[in-house]
């Protein structure tokens, strides 16, 4: 029958919340999902990325217009070089039109530097820039995987390496409030 | 490693929990709801099973403007959901959601491959009604009475996220690591041939501690997604065929609307996400309409901050 008017209420309910008590305790132990159940705000004691104040030695690395960029010659023109990697998703592409917008003519003598860390080649990477739109930027194709390891980036990271080779910030780039800070104190 | 980071991919996962478009009929052969099923007015549980892939291509960015996803990318993820709802009194219902999520990525020149169980769900329902309010003839104005059902979801954090050290890469997430209660309201008219439905929600997502991020350590700080709505409408046109079985096709249109995230209280003025998808559905009920077999498809139409994905679906439910 379609319809079934009939069904043992208390029984099934102890028997549904007996399944669903086994179906959770199955999914947590599978998932091994504490740390998103239950978050810590501890503050764990290694920092992945390369630290704030840490002294950088130069480093050459090829923009995808065929050009180097140098650290040390970059930096005799500016103040300070701002890298901030990318991966072309939308919350980068959110990062990359703000520094653009906003950014970019605010603060003229800061060199902002895209790094694009997860195409294979120049090309690729030269490719997405023009689809994204950013072809007048300047585009690190870390190819070899120089600047992630140097600063341990990751999407949406920014690093500010100020004119004495030194690390003023290195963050996940939640909002400008604290890149702004550091690039007015330069 | 050298991929990272697929946020939009998280987002979609998520929306797919929600964003269940076979709304239609719940009251009568049993539908498919925010967050799981709902059970047919006078049966005692229900369990589906669905399968679901969904295929990127590009993106919306915050201007609404449509992007290509880098050269050489091909981004997949395949679902299998599995629901279970069960009847508590004649007019309450209670259901879960769980996903089981299982990533397939070539980006830029990188390949990833990744499982394992996505957000679950859980919710409560109860149905304003006390009677099958599809109808086959429009006798008097009692007969246009719909059948309304209003709900709430919590959403556990059973996924991978972003926010712990399982993960040196977001194309491995499978969750988006935060709590969401969700209230819901469904309301469905049925004059067979014809129906209508029109599902709303509403989610807040609760403040978390975040003190890692990829694998890689963080200044500890409180994250809290922005409030979300969702709305579905949807049409349906049944035929009865001649086994006295039902195909029912259901064309629906979706909003989700996400706002921005903000990070201890300051908006991320990158973050908020919107999307508007279409989806067409055939669902066929037996004749006892104890089985159903559903199968849709969904594709973004329009959005911000968001990838623009196809998402196929082939279900089965089985009503006791």
């Amino acid at each position: 029958m379609f319809f079934k008017n009939k069904y043992p209420r208390c029984h099934s309910v102890a028997w549904w919340l007996i399944k669903l008590l086994g179906a959770t305790c199955l999914a947590l132990s599978m998932s091994g999902c504490e740390e998103d159940l239950v978050p810590d705000d501890s503050a764990l004691e290694q920092d992945g990325r390369a630290s704030v104040n840490t002294y950088v030695d130069t480093f050459s690395v090829n923009l995808t217009t065929g050009e180097n960029l140098e650290l040390t010659t970059r930096l005799e023109t500016r103040d300070a070089v701002v890298f901030y990697f990318t991966m072309w998703c939308p919350i980068c592409d959110s990062h990359m039109n703000h520094i653009r917008k906003s950014l970019l003519d605010a603060y003229p003598n800061v060199a902002f530097v895209m790094v694009d860390y997860v195409s294979g080649n120049t090309a690729d990477s030269r490719a997405s820039q023009s689809a994204g739109g950013y072809g007048s930027l300047d585009v690190v194709a870390d190819t070899d995987d120089f600047l992630q390891i140097l600063l341990q980036g990751t999407m949406g990271s920014i690093a500010v390496i100020d004119k004495n080779q030194v690390i003023q910030l290195n963050e996940y780039f939640r909002s400008d409030e604290n890149l702004t800070r550091v690039l007015n104190q330069l | 490693m050298k991929i990272c980071a697929a946020l939009p991919k998280l987002i979609t996962t998520c929306a797919i929990v929600s964003v269940s478009a076979s709304t239609l009929a719940a009251s009568c052969c049993g539908g498919g709801a925010s967050g799981g099923v709902i059970l047919p007015k006078f049966n005692q549980e229900m369990w589906e099973m669905s399968y679901s892939q969904e295929g990127y291509d590009g993106y919306w960015s915050q201007e609404r403007i449509h992007k290509d996803d880098p050269v050489g990318s091909n981004l997949k993820q395949t679902t299998l959901n599995l629901s279970y709802a069960h009847r508590l009194s004649d007019n309450w219902q209670v259901s879960g959601f769980m996903p089981i999520v299982y990533n397939q990525n070539h980006y830029s020149g990188e390949q990833s491959n990744v499982s394992g169980i996505g957000d679950s769900q859980v919710s409560v329902w109860y149905e304003t009604f006390e009677n099958v309010t599809c109808v086959y003839r429009v006798n008097s104005w009692q007969s246009l009475k719909p059948a309304i059902y209003f709900g709430a979801a919590l959403t556990l954090p059973t996924g991978i996220s972003a926010y712990g050290d399982r993960v040196d890469s977001s194309l491995d997430i499978t969750g988006r690591g935060f709590y969401r209660l969700d209230a819901n309201m469904l309301i469905e008219k049925t004059v067979y041939p014809f129906s209508l439905a029109w599902q709303a929600s509403y989610g807040q997502h609760l403040e978390r501690a975040v003190n890692e991020e990829t694998g890689k350590a963080v200044t500890p700080y409180d994250k809290k997604l922005g409030d979300r709505t969702l709305h579905t409408f949807s049409a349906a046109y049944t035929f009865f065929l001649p086994n006295l079985a039902m195909l029912n096709a259901t064309l629906s249109h979706t909003l989700l609307d996400e706002g921005q995230t903000t990070n201890d209280g300051i908006k991320d003025p990158a973050s908020g996400i919107e999307k508007q998808s279409l989806g067409l559905n055939l669902s066929y009920s037996s004749a006892v309409r104890d089985w159903i077999i559903k199968m849709g498809v969904s594709q973004a139409q329009k959005g911000k901050n968001i990838p623009k994905t196809t998402i196929t679906s082939l279900g089965v439910s089985h009503v006791f």
